[in-house]
């Protein structure tokens, strides 16, 4: 092409390039950048901190549950966790703008907390997890987690046994 | 549409008299993926060799040490217990592997890659501590350096090696570092350290407290 031609056009085209920041820009929907952690569909499994290959995921005791942080900083965005996550709890949002300040760095942190509860049955003092769904068979209806979820593990494992007998 | 001969499982459980758990998956652009676990390691050669007649290659061998599978609901049982009288616990048995091998963290897990005609068919072969191998170097070249990098790394013997010397490591060095030392991945990981986590704690504390 004629380098007038192309001169041309561009002049009549204007740039291409996105005026970020000054301006809005784009991002794919698909992007993966920033972990978004859902507490209250979590099952607890913890699968995401063994895979996480950076080590950027710790869950930990909190005297009112168990308090799950993912660190950005050490985040590669590589989506093993959210590959292996089994409720789709923790996922990658199109996100990317995660530039701080050194000072800000510790606070660089997705927080969710699992809130302790009172076992319903037993009044034991235990973790208000999602039921376990996957390998369950015939799946849990939505009953079945609705009386499963205020309950404590092993109340939880009876209530699967006696629903086990029935069937 | 697969590009292993069809009763391929068939006639590696002829030449494995102990037997082998076979698995194979073929993917939307029909690349079959197959592996075979051998009960016995001992049929390795009989089953390379079978391998060899097929016109196979060896892509490559990879030694693993593989810890032992964590104790499931050990922290939930703490957590349910408390106060209550302890469960009786009855002595697990450790798990063993497809032939019996006991995976306590320190049995071998070695991996022969091999390659037919564009489709892979990895065979596994456990071997526990203080086992031994037999060298497969003698039907297929490539796997020399291989297996003499997993007598260097671990403490496998590998049987009939013809050229048993050092690959990398000085003759000066004990052998089996992966057992004894630390890999040099494991000491740069420092970047999820206790002391990290506490400080993301206490920052976190003086922002909501």
């Amino acid at each position: 092409m004629n380098v007038l031609t192309l001169f041309a056009r561009n002049l009549l085209r204007g740039p291409v390039t996105d005026p970020y920041p000054f301006g809005p820009t784009v991002t794919q929907k698909r992007f993966r950048g920033r972990i978004e952690f859902d507490a209250a569909s979590c099952e607890g499994c913890k699968l995401c901190e063994r895979v996480c290959p950076s080590g950027a995921i710790k869950f930990s005791k909190d005297p009112n549950g168990l308090a799950f942080d993912c660190w950005h900083a050490t985040c590669v965005f590589c989506g093993t966790c959210a590959f292996y996550c089994p409720t789709g709890s923790i996922r990658q949002t199109n996100d990317w703008s995660l530039a701080h300040v050194a000072a800000d760095k510790y606070r660089m942190v997705e927080h969710g907390l699992i809130p302790n509860q009172t076992c319903v049955e037993c009044g034991a003092t235990t973790l208000d997890t999602a039921p376990m769904q996957s390998g369950v068979k015939p799946p849990l209806t939505a009953e079945d987690v609705a009386t499963l979820r205020p309950l404590c593990p092993k109340c939880r494992a009876k209530f699967m046994k006696n629903r086990k007998a029935k069937k | 549409m697969t590009r292993l001969p069809k009763d391929l499982e068939a006639r590696l459980s002829a030449v494995a008299p102990s037997g082998i758990a076979w698995q194979a998956a073929t993917d939307a652009n029909g690349v079959t993926t197959a592996w075979a676990e051998l009960a016995d390691r001992n049929d390795l050669v009989p089953v390379a060799t079978l391998l060899k007649e097929l016109g196979a290659r060896l892509s490559m061998t990879t030694a693993s040490q593989p810890p032992a599978p964590p104790e499931e609901d050990e922290e939930e049982e703490e957590e349910t217990e408390d106060g209550a009288e302890p469960a009786e616990k009855p002595e697990k048995p450790v798990p063993t592997s497809f032939g019996g091998t006991p995976l306590d963290g320190t049995a071998y897990h070695l991996a022969y890659h091999f390659d037919l005609d564009g489709d892979t068919l990895t065979v596994v072969a456990w071997v526990p501590q203080g086992g031994d191998i037999a060298s497969l170097t003698p039907l297929y070249r490539t796997a020399d350096w291989g297996e003499r990098e997993m007598m260097e790394l671990y403490a496998v013997v590998v049987r009939d090696h013809p050229d048993p010397r050092r690959l990398f490591i000085d003759p000066a060095i004990e052998p089996a570092v992966f057992e004894r030392l630390i890999p040099y991945s494991t000491l740069v990981n420092a970047a999820s350290t206790k002391g990290l986590w506490d400080k993301i704690a206490k920052v976190r504390k003086e922002v909501a407290p």
